[in-house]
């Protein structure tokens, strides 16, 4: 039976080019509604992710279910109820931004008549809309890719990169605007190589690493369950000896004011081990991370910079 | 006209019939699918406006009268998707993209340089044609033997060698004037008929059939078939136009649907050009005596032999851009081929007779046998094979290309920028 609270589920999906897995075994699973982080490294897998979830790649193995249909690729009537923008957004150079969108807008399935001066008004490119797409900045151009992505009020809107090439008060507006998007039971998949903008507008994401799901989940447990604890107790230093003999606790470190220390099972187990040596807990925390930490450390890449978007298919 | 002429016309709508169903077969995804939908969670259809800006909801209950905002994101209600899916079959689907293909090609430059060069050439057949009929009307001309001179032959026309005496260029011997009007008189016997066949090339309705022969029509829609197709890989517009959910067969479909219509038109555009050089051309020439013209029905016939001619060679062009995903490559292999088929059947032909009946079957040799029979001027190209022959060979050729472009689209994979 189909599952109405998902929109995209994956099972097994595998993409070969040649010798090369860009995709490997990936089941992933994105809720309806809300905005949902789509991160990894350059040649990770994610556009040819997206590229099979929207009919563009077709895998070599797996399944994919969109809107809770049971069928083998990616019918038509899914894409209507589809926006998206891959990578830089492509547009015919000669139509100016207007005839560009009036253009989809007609092949579109649920174009309204209106929505084109309605996105152009919203992306703020009404003044710019009768030149040539040719001339744009490459900020306008991110702009007319979100409005084309908005035509049809689609249901799944999926953003690659959307505030590349803008300046940070555009960036703020594509923001505001993502987020906005999620809050109608709209769904987004924002792929975005600003691990910070994504931590804050993202409610979920997944984590892809040579064409492997290394984590999903919602960001706030992601970054917060690592199972690193800071632990105050009566006695820290006969906590820390405690601590230590228990095979489920690992990197016990002295901070100030406490202990930090990495636990695999469930945190309640190292507050009954301590009651049981008359040590009492006095502040049990978990110790938060930046999604960028969380994402360095889950991916081994030694630093962001290696983090991209994907200058070209994976 | 007998029947053996009228039956390709007659085999036509049953081909395009046969394409239709085949495209039907091939795009089986426009079809109404019964298919589970996300209940929606939130209100059943119709349901109040969605916005992701509060300030923009219309309060359930409100006057219609009630302002519309001009900005912000409004999400209004979708009808089933059952109701759509039906609403929108496989034709109208095709329609709906040839409409936008249109409202895209007319806004490039290419297609009316095109259409320029294609009305220029057609001008240039009707004018040279007038300008022979001038020509032969003074009465013709003798060619005056070099006799050991330098520099290129004299000419004498015949008007001055047929008067009394004859009026003959500086420095030739008058002794030659007796053969150079038995010349004349010979040029004069056969001019009559030959101004009477010209004549009705440049008079209406012929000079649209002389205007619709003028060949270069299938070189211009290689070029714009190729162009039309590839951009969509060169700009990347074909990811950003099939992730709509177009179809991917609609999607061609279209194309080839629109390049058949701007074939149509120009050709139309052709016809009305070379109406107005008739217009001109009657003027500033004699009809000679016992003049005829070309039949109506004779033209349509050329007009539909100018069309079908170019068909197969936009499927030639649609495919090779498919396959290549590069319109100047294809342009080159397409191009390179029409030109370089006649030149191979002339090398082997000589090489060996097995290969006489070879251009019976090539694509050039078919499309110029076929497109040749509209001329009034010259016999078929392949005059050992008849209409019917060639409108078979050209519907194969077509079916077969369309059939690969159209596997090749449905087929592959777009994963780059670039639309490869």
């Amino acid at each position: 039976m189909p599952d109405s609270a998902a929109v995209i589920e994956t099972a097994d999906l595998t993409k070969t080019f040649g010798k090369v897995r860009a995709v490997d075994h990936l089941s992933l699973r994105v809720e309806r509604g809300g905005v949902f982080g789509l991160l990894g490294p350059n040649g990770s897998g994610k556009t040819t992710t997206i590229g099979m979830l929207l009919g563009l790649v077709a895998p070599t193995s797996g399944s994919i279910r969109l809107f809770g249909h049971d069928h083998n690729g990616v019918r038509d009537e899914d894409l209507q109820r589809i926006g998206a923008i891959i990578e830089t957004p492509s547009f015919y150079p000669y139509l100016s931004g207007r005839d560009n969108l009036r253009y989809f807008a007609g092949i579109s399935a649920h174009s309204e008549p209106g929505e084109v001066e309605r996105l152009l008004d919203l992306v703020e490119l009404s003044g710019n809309a009768n030149r040539k797409f040719s001339t744009y900045s490459l900020g306008m151009k991110q702009r007319l890719g979100v409005a084309y992505a908005l035509l049809g009020d689609p249901d799944l809107v999926f953003l690659d990169e959307p505030t590349n090439g803008l300046d940070p008060a555009g960036v703020a507006e594509v923001r505001d605007l993502v987020k906005n998007l999620g809050r109608d039971g709209r769904t987004v998949i924002l792929s975005s190589h600003m691990l910070a903008e994504v931590e804050q507008v993202c409610e979920r994401v997944a984590i892809i690493s040579h064409g492997q799901l290394l984590a999903q989940g919602l960001v706030a447990e992601l970054i917060g369950v690592q199972g690193l604890f800071r632990v105050h107790t009566t006695d820290d230093a006969r906590a820390r000896g405690v601590l230590a003999a228990l095979p489920t606790a690992h990197d016990i470190t002295d901070t100030e004011g406490g202990l930090t220390v990495r636990i695999d099972a469930d945190p309640s187990d190292l507050s009954r081990a301590l009651a049981a040596s008359n040590i009492y807990v006095r502040e049990l925390t978990p110790v938060q991370t930046t999604l960028e930490q969380y994402f360095l450390e889950v991916t081994g890449e030694s630093s962001v910079g290696s983090y991209g978007a994907d200058a070209v298919s994976a | 006209m007998n029947a053996r002429r009228w039956l390709p016309w007659a085999l036509l709508p049953i081909a395009i019939l046969g394409i239709e169903r085949a495209l039907r077969a091939i795009a089986p995804n426009r079809q109404p699918v019964a298919t589970p939908e996300i209940p929606h969670v939130e209100q059943p259809y119709p349901q109040p406006l969605r916005t992701s800006d509060p300030s923009l909801v219309r309060p359930t209950g409100a006057p219609m009268s009630q302002p519309t905002p001009t900005t912000g994101f409004i999400r209004p209600t979708s009808p089933p998707p059952d109701r759509e899916r039906s609403r929108r079959n496989a034709i109208v689907a095709v329609a709906q993209l040839t409409r936008w293909e249109w409202f895209k090609l007319r806004r490039r430059w290419m297609p009316w340089i095109l259409l320029l060069i294609l009305v220029l050439f057609s001008q240039l057949a009707i004018w040279a044609t007038v300008f022979q009929y001038r020509s032969i009307d003074a009465g013709g001309q003798v060619i005056i033997p070099t006799a050991g001179r330098a520099g290129p032959p004299r000419t004498a026309q015949c008007t001055d060698v047929l008067a009394e005496p004859s009026r003959l260029p500086e420095g030739v011997d008058p002794a030659l004037a007796p053969a150079f009007r038995a010349q004349c008189v010979e040029i004069a016997k056969q001019g009559d008929e030959q101004l009477r066949q010209i004549y009705a090339t440049i008079s209406l309705p012929g000079s649209i059939k002389l205007a619709l022969s003028a060949g270069i029509g299938t070189i211009l829609i290689a070029v714009l078939s190729a162009s039309v197709i590839g951009v969509e890989y060169g700009w990347g517009t074909m990811r950003t136009t099939l992730t709509r959910g177009t179809g991917r067969a609609q999607y061609l479909a279209g194309k080839i649907a629109v390049l058949l219509l701007a074939a149509l038109g120009a050709l139309i555009v052709v016809a009305i050009g070379a109406a107005s050089a008739s217009v001109i051309a009657e003027r500033i020439v004699t009809a000679p005596a016992g003049a005829t013209a070309a039949t109506w029905s004779s033209v349509a016939e050329a007009f539909g032999r100018a069309w079908f001619a170019l068909v197969p060679m936009v499927a030639l062009l649609v495919m090779l851009t498919v396959l290549t995903a590069s319109g100047s490559t294809s342009m080159a292999i397409g191009i390179g081929y029409t030109i370089a088929e006649p030149i191979l059947l002339a090398l082997l032909g000589r090489l060996s007779d097995r290969f006489a009946r070879l251009g019976d079957y090539l694509l050039a040799a078919n499309i110029s046998g076929w497109s040749s029979g509209s001329s009034m001027l010259s016999s078929s190209a392949n005059a050992s094979v008849s209409s019917m022959h060639h409108f078979i060979v050209l519907v194969i050729y077509t079916t077969v290309f369309t059939a690969i472009a159209f596997y090749l689209i449905k087929s592959r994979d777009v994963s780059k920028a670039t639309g490869t």
